[in-house]
């Protein structure tokens, strides 16, 4: 039987740590140098970033990258 | 800092592209013998805008040709006309990825319809005089054709026009092959810098 490849689903607490923080979504996207789409994209899950962008969340929210990001 | 050379190639590339629309309707007029005739006998138009379309056609060919060694040559001034071209830059690495998406469904989809171009150029119809019996053939591949040599009478000089040898399938299939071999060594030359 062939196997079926399944797309991983990774989710995040993108939206989560931003309110906590008080940040607006146009804050975040200056604070790491994306547009606004993007962070709308990567918080209803519809992308997913790169490792160098997902590190410089994880920077401005000043946690660990397994922290915002899990499967 | 802009550079010299990036200053000429942004000054001749936005030449190109405002010239370009003005181009291509003085050369869809010129298939149009009866209204070509019809504005050059306008009294306004021969004396004033006769000369600046004259200008902008030549401002066009030549940077037209500055656009398409500079395409050719460097992959940074490629991406920028293309920027201009389409207008839109791509701000952030997921816009990147959509247009890498976009790019890759463009080359399929001009792939496709360069090679139903190419079925049909190879397409002939024939018919019987005699018997009135017709048939429509595929597969007739002639890479190179004879056109014939037109002669025309130019202010009293007499003018030979020769065309070039080439059919419309070699022509389709030259696009064909650029457009695959270009993308491949581009492929291959991104992998081997992320090698």
């Amino acid at each position: 039987m062939p196997r079926i490849e399944r797309k991983l689903e990774i989710n995040n607490r993108i939206q989560e740590l931003r309110n906590h923080k008080g940040l607006t979504q146009q804050d975040l996207a200056e604070a790491v140098d994306v547009t606004r789409a993007t962070i709308i994209a990567l918080e209803k899950g519809s992308y997913n970033p790169s490792l160098e962008l997902a590190f410089r969340i994880a920077k401005v929210f000043k946690v660990g990258i397994e922290t915002l990001f899990f499967v | 800092m802009k550079t010299d050379f990036s200053k000429v190639q942004s000054v001749v590339t936005r030449i190109f592209l405002w010239t370009s629309p003005l181009a291509f309707c003085v050369l869809l007029v010129s298939n149009f013998p009866e209204v070509e005739k019809s504005l050059w006998e306008n009294g306004f138009f021969a004396p004033v805008l006769g000369p600046v379309l004259a200008l902008a056609l030549m401002a066009w060919l030549f940077s037209l040709l500055f656009v398409l060694i500079a395409t050719f040559v460097s992959a940074r001034y490629k991406e920028r006309v293309l920027q201009d071209v389409v207008l839109r830059r791509d701000r952030d690495e997921r816009e990147e990825l959509l247009s890498g998406r976009a790019a890759k469904t463009s080359i399929l989809v001009t792939l496709a319809a360069s090679l139903l171009i190419l079925i049909c150029t190879t397409g002939q119809y024939n018919r019987a005089e005699e018997t009135d019996h017709s048939s429509v053939t595929i597969g007739n591949f002639h890479f190179s054709e004879v056109a014939p040599v037109v002669t025309k009478l130019e202010g009293g000089v007499q003018v030979m026009q020769y065309q070039l040898p080439m059919s419309k399938m070699s022509l389709v299939l030259l696009i064909i092959l650029i457009q695959l071999s270009s993308y491949h060594t581009i492929k291959y030359l991104n992998l081997r810098k992320l090698e």
